[in-house]
C-alpha cells in the first residue's frame, strides 16, 4: 500500500520538465555546434572564470599558512637528489679501471669496492620513496580538487564552502552532463559508421565517413570539456604518412582525431571497445590486429606498410612510447613505426595540469576509474603542436631516427627527453632486485676467486 | 577538513647555525630539504639515534648498512676532538656528515681539491678502521669483506676469509714492497690507504647531487 501525496506528481512533473530543458540545451549548445565544428566560446569563458577562482583560493591558502608561520609543503616529483643510473658492475669496473692499471678481468676484491655501497647507502638516507610520494606534477596553485591539495590544514571556512560547492557542481551537474554527451557521441559513432558502411565505395562514402568520425570525436571532446589549442595547423598529417605523438592518456586519441582524419591502429578488444572498433572499420579502413597477431612484428610492419603505401588511405596515428607517461618527459620511442619508411609527422601534446591531471597511471587506476576522474575534473586543457614532417635520412638507422623525432617533440612541448624505457614505471624496482645487487657483487668476487684457485 | 595540524615541519628556532655550516657551501634550499629529511628520520625530535635509521626500508638491503649508520655517529667524522661513538646527533652533525658527499666546485684550486679528496678518503678509511686505532688490520679488513659478501647465503666463511687475506697481501705489497719472512704487516695506515687510491678520482664520484626543481613550461 502506498500513499500518493498530491505533492509527488508535482515533483515528477518538475523532474520531467527539467530533464527536457536540459536535453534541449544540450542539443542546441553542444551537439549541434559539434556537428558543424562551430564553437560558441563558452568553454573559454568557463576556463577564465575558473582561473580567477583558483588564484583566489591559492592566495587564501598562502595567507592562512603565513598567519600560522608554517612553510607550505611542496611535493617533489623526482625526489631531491640525482641518483646515478649506472649499475653495480659498471661502477665498480670504472673505479677499478681508473685505479691501478690492472687488467680488467681480475675481479678480486678491491679496497675501492666499498665505495659503491657506501654512496648508495647515503643516497638512500638522503632521499628514498618517502620523499617521492607524489606522482602528479607539482602545481603552483590549488585547483579546488582535493586530490591535488597537500596543504589541507590551511583552508578557511570560505574556502571550504567554495570547495564544497565545487564538489556539488562537478559531481551533480557536470558529471551527468558529460556522461550523457559521451553516450550520445559513442552511439552516434557506432550507428553512423555502420550506416555509412552500407554505401558503395567511392568519394561519397569517404566524405561521409570522415565527417561522421569527426563529428563524434568533437562531441566526445565536449564530453570531457577539453579546451584544446592547436598550433601550426599547416603541418597537419597528409595521406600516406604516419602521425607520431607522445602519449599521456587514452584521451590523446580523441584530442588528435577531433582535428584531422586519421586511421587508427590497435588491438581488437572485447566489449564496448570492440563494438566501436568493428563499426569504425566498416566506414573506412583502420588497422586492427587480433591479439595473436600483435606479437608478430613482421606481420604488423607489413600491414602498416601496405596501408601507408596506399595514398587514398588516411594517415596512421601511432603512439610509439607504448605506455602512459606523466607528461613531463618523453621516454624511449619504440623503433617499429620508424622502420616503415614513410614520412613521419610528429605531434607534441602537452596538458596543463592546472585544471585536471590527465595522467593515467595504469598500474594504479583502471580505465573506468580513470574516466570518472577525468569527467569529474573541471576541464582538460591542452596544447597540440603540429611539427614539420620528417623523413629518415640515408645514414640514419631506425633508432636514431626515432630519437631525433622524440627530441623534436620533447623540445616543442617543453618536456624532458629521457632515455629510459617506459616499462620501468610498471615494475617498481622490486625488493628481489635490490637483493640481487648484493648477490651479484658476491658472485663477481667469489666466482673469479674459485676460478683462480682451480687453475 | 578543519584546522588540524598534521606533522608540518617547522623551521627550528634554536640558536643561529654555527659558522662551520657556511663552509659546507650548500644553498639554503638544500639545507631546508635536508632539514625536512632530518625531521622525518628523527620523528620530530631534535636528535637522531641509531634506531631511527631503521625506518629507511631501502637501507635494509645494503650489505654495509651497519658501517654506514656507524659512520654517522663516529666522533672522528663529526670533527670532534674525543674518540668513540656518539649516542645521538643533531642536525648540525647530520649536515657535517653530508658534507663529505658534496660535489666539487668549479673554482677550487689544487690545494683545496687535495684537501677535499683527503677528507673524503678519511671518511672511507674510518669505515674500515672500526677500532679507531688509525690502522686497518687484517681482522678489520676481513670484517668488511665478510659484510660486503654477506648477501650470498651460499658463501662459506672460509672463502670470504681467503679473499680478504689475498686482498690484504696485495695491499701490503703495494705499500711496503717485498717483506721478509719475519716481517709482520701491522696494518694499513692512512698514508698507505691514500697510496692505494692513487689514480682514482674519488672526489668526482663520491658525491650526491641535488636536483634543480625547474618550473615546467605552461601551455599558452
Amino acid at each position: 500500500m502506498f500513499l500518493l501525496l498530491p505533492f509527488d506528481s508535482l515533483v515528477v512533473n518538475l523532474l520531467g520538465i527539467s530533464i527536457t530543458v536540459l536535453f534541449t540545451l544540450l542539443l542546441v549548445f553542444i551537439i549541434v555546434p559539434a556537428i558543424f565544428g562551430v564553437s560558441f566560446g563558452i568553454r573559454k569563458v568557463y576556463m577564465k572564470t575558473l582561473l580567477k577562482i583558483f588564484q583566489w583560493a591559492t592566495l587564501r591558502i598562502e595567507r592562512g599558512a603565513k598567519e600560522k608561520n608554517h612553510p607550505l609543503y611542496k611535493p617533489y616529483v623526482n625526489g631531491i637528489i640525482a641518483k646515478e643510473p649506472m649499475s653495480l658492475e659498471e661502477e665498480i669496473k670504472e673505479i677499478r679501471r681508473s685505479g691501478s692499471g690492472k687488467a680488467l678481468d681480475t675481479p678480486e676484491f678491491e679496497l675501492s669496492d666499498i665505495f659503491y655501497f657506501c654512496r648508495k647507502g647515503i643516497e638512500t638516507i638522503m632521499d628514498d620513496e618517502v620523499t617521492k610520494r607524489f606522482s602528479a606534477e607539482e602545481l603552483e596553485s590549488w585547483n579546488l580538487l582535493s586530490r591535488t591539495n597537500y596543504n589541507f590544514q590551511y583552508i578557511s571556512l570560505r574556502l571550504t564552502v567554495l570547495w564544497g560547492l565545487g564538489v556539488v557542481i562537478r559531481y551533480c551537474f557536470l558529471l551527468p552532463l558529460r556522461i550523457a554527451l559521451a553516450f550520445t557521441g559513442i552511439s552516434l559513432l557506432v550507428t553512423g559508421t555502420t550506416v555509412v558502411g552500407y554505401l558503395p565505395n567511392g568519394r561519397c562514402k569517404d566524405f561521409l565517413s570522415k565527417h561522421v568520425h569527426l563529428m563524434c570525436y568533437r562531441i566526445c571532446v565536449r564530453a570531457l570539456t577539453a579546451i584544446i589549442t592547436y598550433h601550426d595547423r599547416e603541418n597537419r598529417p597528409q595521406n600516406g604518412g604516419i602521425c607520431v605523438a607522445n602519449h599521456t592518456s587514452p584521451i590523446d586519441v580523441i584530442i588528435l582525431a577531433s582535428d584531422g582524419y586519421y586511421a587508427m591502429v590497435g588491438q581488437i578488444h572485447g566489449g564496448l571497445m570492440g563494438v566501436i572498433q568493428r563499426a569504425m572499420v566498416k566506414a573506412c579502413p583502420h588497422v586492427w590486429f587480433e591479439r595473436s597477431e600483435v606479437k608478430d612484428r613482421h606481420l604488423v610492419a607489413r600491414r602498416l606498410t601496405e596501408h601507408v603505401q596506399d595514398k587514398s588511405k588516411l594517415p596512421i596515428l601511432i603512439f610509439p612510447e607504448g605506455t602512459c607517461i606523466n607528461n613531463t618527459s618523453v621516454m624511449m620511442f619504440k623503433k617499429g613505426s620508424f622502420e616503415i619508411g614513410a614520412t613521419v609527422y610528429p605531434v607534441a601534446i602537452k596538458y596543463d595540469p592546472q585544471f585536471g591531471d590527465a595522467f593515467w597511471n595504469s598500474s594504479k587506476y583502471g580505465m573506468v576509474t580513470y574516466l570518472l576522474r577525468m569527467m569529474t575534473s573541471w576541464a582538460i586543457v591542452c596544447s597540440v603542436w603540429y611539427l614539420p614532417p620528417m623523413t629518415r635520412q640515408p645514414e640514419e638507422d631506425a633508432v636514431q631516427f626515432a630519437n631525433r623525432v622524440k627530441s623534436a617533440i620533447a623540445r616543442q612541448g617543453g618536456l624532458v627527453d629521457l632515455l629510459w624505457d617506459g616499462g620501468l614505471k610498471r615494475e617498481k624496482v622490486k625488493d628481489a632486485f635490490k637483493e640481487e645487487q648484493q648477490k651479484l657483487y658476491s658472485k663477481m668476487i667469489v666466482g673469479s676467486h674459485e676460478d683462480r684457485s682451480r687453475s | 577538513v578543519g584546522r588540524a595540524q598534521v606533522g608540518v615541519p617547522r623551521v627550528p628556532r634554536g640558536p643561529a647555525p654555527v659558522t662551520s655550516l657556511l663552509s659546507l657551501a650548500v644553498t639554503s634550499e638544500q639545507i631546508e630539504h635536508l632539514h625536512r629529511r632530518f625531521k622525518q628520520l628523527s620523528q620530530d625530535q631534535l636528535t637522531i639515534r641509531k634506531e631511527n635509521f631503521d625506518s629507511i626500508p631501502d637501507l635494509e638491503f645494503n650489505p654495509i648498512r651497519g658501517k654506514i649508520v656507524h659512520a654517522f655517529f663516529d666522533k672522528r667524522n663529526l670533527r670532534q676532538e674525543s674518540e668513540g661513538l656518539a649516542d645521538e646527533i643533531n642536525f648540525e652533525d647530520f649536515l657535517t656528515i653530508m658534507s663529505y658527499f658534496r660535489p666539487i666546485e668549479m673554482n677550487m684550486d689544487e690545494e683545496q681539491l687535495d684537501r677535499f679528496r683527503k677528507e673524503k678518503l678519511k671518511f672511507l678509511f674510518h669505515m674500515y678502521d672500526s677500532d679507531h686505532d688509525g690502522k686497518i688490520t687484517l681482522q678489520e679488513y676481513r670484517n668488511v669483506v665478510e659484510e660486503l659478501l654477506s648477501g650470498n647465503p651460499h658463501l662459506e666463511k672460509e672463502s670470504a676469509r681467503s679473499i680478504a687475506d689475498g686482498a690484504m697481501m696485495e695491499a701490503a705489497s703495494i705499500c711496503v714492497g717485498q717483506m721478509g719472512p719475519d716481517q709482520v704487516y701491522e696494518g694499513i695506515t692512512f698514508e698507505d690507504f691514500l697510496k692505494m687510491w692513487q689514480g682514482i678520482d674519488i672526489e668526482t664520484k663520491m658525491h650526491v647531487r641535488f636536483l634543480n626543481v625547474d618550473t615546467i613550461a605552461h601551455c599558452y
